[in-house]
């Protein structure tokens, strides 16, 4: 168990800057998500992290040991792969223990340890078979209990559920995140998938284009997005953003037939920054649809509407833009028809247009 | 619009396989036959052989009791058995480094590899002639410098030499061609699953033997089942570079064979001679696909 | 680019690596080369010069000349390797997509004796065959060549690609076969369209290896000159003139120019052909 920390590190592929500049550090014990779209620098981070590719400069410490010369097999980490990467010539029983006599461990130390460690991840009975007899949930906890058997100090893990149905992404994701509490091992763990990265994350760091975007635990960066991108990633359906006029005299936000009472914590920064444009940021869990709308209400027009069970998703046309919102599942309502929309003035979030940045609040 | 001939699946698929299956029965079945016809009869001619003596399996017992015959036998096993196992680790050598060199010299170290391949092997024979000449031979001078020998050796004329000699020079290409089927085998190694090899703590050495070789063995063992087949069947290296010689000391079954078809004129025996050849490959083949049936299927 | 001292230490070894494999390879073509630029007779100088000390392309005129004709040689085996790539890519590519695509009841049976006739050692065939092209009176000519080292190419030609053809995704082949298009016009519009790597690889290896071919070449030929191949030319030439070694060398390169070349600029598809064989397994 240690922490992990990143410094300063740049990671090129000939002109391709992938990881630029990032400092970041791991608290020990603690389950991290990377999270981005592709392309961002995650992956890439994970692995100079493990060693498999050579920084270009800055420097990674492991435990408060400066790791960046010594090779993978020196490190002390682990790490669990998006496709498994078991060995399909060896039995489950000899991929556990590869690692364990790649480090020359004692003999009959492998035979007890890899069945106790296959034992507690449920595929005991399972380790004489070879890969290609295990389903693909098997092959997971094989790959976890190669990972597990050595007791790292790191847990690397490179989005090791994509490659599982939907159901059962859902139950390993539990079981993962009770695993590496129990283990109390410092994990970094790299997906695309946001909500995966909510519900997995001690900390969240959100990443694009190479750089941090964000870091924080998964309330403060879904409650309080540092810039337009994090908050249009985090959470589905995405963030809607209004892009709007600020009139200063009328503490009004304004777009094409919609206007906006400035948000009072707001009032100081907008002072301060007085800019003439500003964008308008409003989850669609946070605005409520109104079947009978009160004079001088917002309006809105449906444009399609997406009943999902047990709720409605709907796309609404307002302020000259679509505006996704949801609604109770009963609501009946067609296309063409006129609704009132009320936004949770709490939840309103102001950002930049041009630094995209979140605006200040009080 | 015209009214073209449609043909359906079937004939077509027929039609297509024909020209190959002629091919194939004219160039090779036919012969085969008709070789085997000849090694029956006592032939110094081949026009008119349906009155040529009949000597039933006389040429075969001949065979079996030339001296020569043996010798040749021998050192086929010995050439192809030395140089399968040089090649393979020459190759194996060569292929490895392509993917140990830097990506952008790759495509060049592997330009270097293929030349020995694209050369014919009977230019090469012209070309070791030259290298192997005892008084300004580049080997002999080389080995010279090198303070190994002091003065060049006699390559060609020596008899042991010279079995060393055409083996080297036989190496020298296959080497490039063993090196190619190689390398195809290394690139379907999943990067992943050397990433993974180096993370659980294996080293170089290891990743190559408890990673690597396992996952390249189908590769591996149909690479040695045709350079095997190949090395026994050799004629052009040793037709040029010794003619079998010194004596026949480096004759291989093929060159001995061809001896008796086109030197001494003596077509049944020629023919013997080859049938034997081509009975021991097919046997090894047969044999060896056997034994390896059971390792060429595991691919993940 | 930013060179940091581990990746210029990767260089550095791959620089080496490729220096030692260069030595073994390129050597000696090198010596060959360097023998062909020397003034006839020198070759023998000792101490063994490694670069000459009298540079002529003498030897070259020789062989270009009169007396040696090597060109006639070289154009033999242009024509006929030419030929045979035709002919080959023909002949297999309808007998690999038979086996590989349409519906045959014997394709197991098929690919057996097509094997089979690649294990066959030249040898064994080599009498018959002569007496076959004897009395199709093709002895000494071009065609006695091109006709045989067509079907010597059918084993490895048709296993090429008929692996190449497996590998294509059946989209297309199925799009057409619901178009209407009849089976012959579908090989013809949409395969071989887009089978043409696999069809480049085939030929390549084709071209390469009747250019390389040896006994029959030598035996057809029966000595004339007007017939012979590249191969068959240089042996008859360094076995008649045993002792001039920068003539023969000079031969020696241009024989393998034009085959080296080819091989460089086409070497991405002889790996792909080369390995497809082996690897497909």
């Amino acid at each position: 168990m240690a922490e992990v920390r990143v410094e300063n590190l740049l990671k090129a592929f000939g002109d391709v800057i992938a990881v630029n500049e990032v400092s970041l550090t791991f608290e020990d014990g603690d389950m991290t998500v990377l999270v981005g779209p592709s392309g961002c620098g995650k992956t890439t981070l994970l692995r100079s992290i493990a060693g498999l590719e050579d920084v270009s400069a800055g420097s990674i410490y492991i435990g408060g040991q400066e790791v960046n010369r010594m090779p993978p097999w020196d490190r002390n980490t682990a790490m669990v792969f998006q496709s498994y990467a078991l060995y399909p010539h060896m039995t489950a029983f000899n991929n556990v223990a590869f690692p364990l006599r790649a480090r020359r461990v004692e003999r009959s130390g492998i035979r007890s340890r890899v069945q106790r460690v296959g034992e507690s991840l449920g595929i005991g009975k399972l380790l004489h078979r070879k890969p290609r007899e295990l389903s693909g949930g098997q092959m997971q906890r094989v790959a976890l209990g190669r990972a597990i058997v050595r007791k790292p100090e790191v847990f690397l893990m490179d989005e090791p559920l994509s490659n599982l149905d939907a159901k059962l992404r859902v139950q390993m994701r539990a079981e993962l995140k009770r695993l590496q509490k129990d283990l109390g091992i410092t994990t970094v763990y790299v997906t695309h998938d946001q909500a995966e990265a909510m519900t997995m994350a001690d900390k969240l760091v959100v990443m694009q284009g190479g750089r941090i975007q964000q870091v924080g635990g998964p309330e403060e960066v879904y409650l309080y997005p540092a810039n337009m991108f994090v908050a249009g990633f985090i959470g589905s359906p995405a963030m809607n953003f209004i892009h709007c006029s600020y009139h200063p005299d009328e503490f009004t936000l304004r777009a094409p037939s919609f206007q906006y009472p400035l948000p009072s914590r707001y009032a100081d920064s907008l002072a301060s920054i007085a800019p003439d444009q500003v964008v308008l940021g409003i989850r669609p869990e946070d605005l409520v649809v109104n079947l009978d709308p009160e004079p001088g209400a917002t309006l809105a027009q449906v444009y399609v509407t997406e009943p999902l069970g047990k709720e409605t998703l709907l796309t609404l046309e307002l302020a000259a833009t679509m505006v996704k919102a949801v609604a109770p599942p009963q609501i009946e309502l067609g296309i063409g028809d006129e609704v009132g929309v009320v936004f949770d003035d709490d939840a309103v979030r102001l950002f930049d247009p041009e630094t995209e940045k979140a605006l200040p609040a009080a | 619009m015209r009214q073209r001939l449609r043909l359906r699946e079937p004939a077509v698929a027929v039609l297509f396989i024909v020209p190959a299956f002629i091919g194939l029965a004219v160039f090779f079945y036919y012969p085969i036959g008709q070789t085997m016809i000849f090694s029956l009869f006592d032939l110094d001619h081949t026009s008119d052989w349906l009155n040529a003596p009949f000597v039933g399996l006389g040429n075969y017992l001949d065979v079996m009791k030339s001296r020569q015959f043996w010798l040749s036998l021998r050192f086929t096993f010995l050439f192809s058995a030395v140089s399968v196992f040089l090649q393979f680790w020459i190759g194996l050598g060569m292929a490895m480094a392509t993917f140990a060199v830097v990506p952008r010299l790759r495509g060049v170290l592997r330009a270097i590899i293929i030349i020995p391949w694209a050369i014919p092997q009977i230019v090469q024979a012209a070309m070791w002639k030259w290298l192997y000449n005892t008084d300004v031979g580049l080997i002999g001078d080389l080995l010279v410098r090198a303070g190994l020998v002091g003065r060049p050796p006699l390559f060609l004329a020596d008899p042991r030499l010279a079995m060393g000699a055409v083996i080297f020079a036989y190496v020298w290409k296959t080497a490039s061609v063993t090196s190619i089927f190689l390398m195809g085998g290394l690139a379907m190694v999943p990067d992943h699953l050397i990433d993974a090899a180096k993370v659980d703590g294996a080293r170089t050495w290891m990743r190559f033997w408890r990673i690597t070789v396992p996952l390249i063995m189908p590769t591996i063992l149909v690479t040695l089942l045709f350079r095997t087949r190949d090395a026994l069947r050799a004629f052009d290296i040793i037709y040029g570079l010794t003619g079998g010689g010194p004596g026949t000391q480096t004759d291989v079954l093929s060159s001995f064979a061809y001896k008796f078809y086109f030197g001494y004129v003596e077509y049944g025996l020629g023919s013997a001679y080859a049938l034997i050849t081509f009975v021991l490959i097919l046997a090894l083949s047969l044999f060896y696909l056997k034994r390896i049936q059971p390792h060429l299927q595991f691919r993940s | 680019m930013r060179l940091l001292g581990k990746q210029r230490l990767k260089w550095v070894y791959s620089i080496g690596i490729i220096a030692l494999i260069s030595l073994f390879c390129l050597a000696p073509l090198y010596w060959i080369v360097i023998t062909s630029l020397k003034t006839p007779g020198t070759e023998f100088r000792k101490p063994v010069e490694y670069w000459p000390s009298s540079f002529s392309l003498e030897s070259y005129g020789v062989i270009l000349g009169p007396q040696f004709r090597i060109q006639n040689a070289i154009k033999n085996s242009f024509i006929v390797s030419s030929a045979v790539t035709l002919g080959a890519l023909l002949v297999t590519s309808l007998s690999a997509y038979t086996i590989a695509r349409l519906r045959f009841k014997y394709k197991i049976e098929s690919l057996i004796l097509i094997q089979l006739a690649g294990m066959v050692p030249p040898i064994v065939t080599i009498a018959p065959t002569f007496v076959l092209i004897r009395s199709m009176g093709l002895l000494q000519t071009l065609w006695g060549l091109i006709i045989p080292n067509i079907a010597y190419n059918i084993p490895i030609g048709t296993w090429l690609m008929a692996a190449y053809f497996a590998g294509l995704p059946t989209d297309l082949e199925d799009a057409a076969r619901v178009d209407g298009y009849p089976p012959f016009s579908t090989f013809w519009r949409v395969i071989i369209p887009l089978a043409a790597p696999g069809l480049f690889s085939a030929g390549v290896l084709a071209f390469l290896g009747s250019w390389g071919e040896f006994m029959l070449a030598l035996t057809i030929s029966l000595g004339l000159p007007s017939a012979q191949t590249v191969p068959v030319a240089i042996l008859t030439f360094s076995q008649r003139h045993e002792l001039q070694w920068a003539w023969v060398s000079a031969g020696i390169v241009l024989s393998l120019l034009p085959v080296v070349v080819m091989v460089l600029i086409f070497q991405k598809w002889v790996i792909k052909g080369l390995t497809a064989g082996a690897v497909k397994y």
